[in-house]
């Protein structure tokens, strides 16, 4: 038990922070949402491994994780919405261009 | 010894294709090592006894969140962005990695050894536990869907509104 503990905990960190680097530097919003997901992956296998037991996983840690693959989801598709509607605007998906505040 | 290596395995790929998918330039090949890497996290939430979970990730992140990048791709074909590989950012990420690495095998390791499990809710209990208690829980999930349609619907209109331009109407005169 305690030995996967010991692989998975600093693998899904490892996730996290390869999520935060995506959202950190890339240029492209989707690249930008597809890093949300990333962590969001992570912290979802943070989760379940937290709720580790010896006799499986716990069905508390399951229904939060199942919640936030919820929210998730909902965060996917209200980010791309927006990303789309910048499209249409400015013809573009750099986030260095999205400086002018005019529609 | 055999089963800690399968975890081991499939931990690495996991990893491995979350870096693929950061670091390919094409957008469709990112978000198809995308779908690879939700199903492997699929397999390793079975392996971890928790097969809901796994049915859940594969429907909601392999399915419907692959197929609204898809959608967004679409309308966006062909004028996509392509970068180039920045040498420091990646020596920044190197860089923590190695002292995560190190934090982890001085201290926190011993830390995690000490963790005794308590005893939570077994296996054979946790459907029972998902779908009776849960009903605050689905109710509030109920409204975060509706909540999430009436703001996708609401950005993604195109009649009139905040912020939307009327282009001029151009009348035919000769007809």
């Amino acid at each position: 038990m305690n030995e996967l503990l010991q692989i998975y905990i600093p693998a899904s960190i490892l996730l996290i922070v390869m999520g935060l680097y995506c959202i950190a530097t890339k240029r492209d919003l989707i690249k930008i949402v597809l890093g949300i997901e990333i962590v969001t992956s992570g912290v979802n296998l943070n989760l379940i491994v937290m709720g580790l037991r010896s006799n499986g996983v716990d069905a508390l840690a399951q229904s939060i994780t199942l919640i936030s693959m919820t929210i998730g989801a909902c965060v996917a598709a209200i980010a791309l919405s927006i990303i789309i509607n910048v499209f249409r605007h400015y013809g573009t998906t750099d986030v260095r261009k999205l400086r002018r505040l005019r529609w | 010894m055999v089963d800690y290596l399968i975890h081991i395995v499939f931990l690495a790929l996991l990893i491995a294709l979350a870096f693929l998918v950061i670091e390919v330039k094409d957008l469709l090949r990112a978000l198809a090592l995308f779908i690879i890497m939700s199903s492997i996290l699929s397999v390793i939430f079975y392996f971890l006894n928790a097969p809901y979970i796994a049915v859940f990730q594969l429907a909601i992140y392999a399915g419907a969140i692959a197929v609204l990048f898809l959608a967004t791709l679409h309308t966006m074909r062909g004028r996509v962005l392509r970068e180039k590989l920045n040498l420091v950012t990646i020596l920044l990420l190197v860089g923590m990695l190695l002292a995560m690495v190190l934090a982890f095998s001085i201290n926190l390791v011993e830390a995690l050894r000490t963790i005794t499990p308590s005893q939570g809710y077994p296996l054979e209990e946790a459907p029972y536990f998902l779908w009776t208690y849960r009903g605050f829980d689905i109710i509030v999930q109920g409204f975060l869907l509706l909540a999430t349609v009436t703001a996708v619907t609401a950005i993604l209109r195109k009649k009139e509104g905040v912020g939307v331009i009327e282009e001029a109407v151009e009348e035919d005169v000769e007809k």
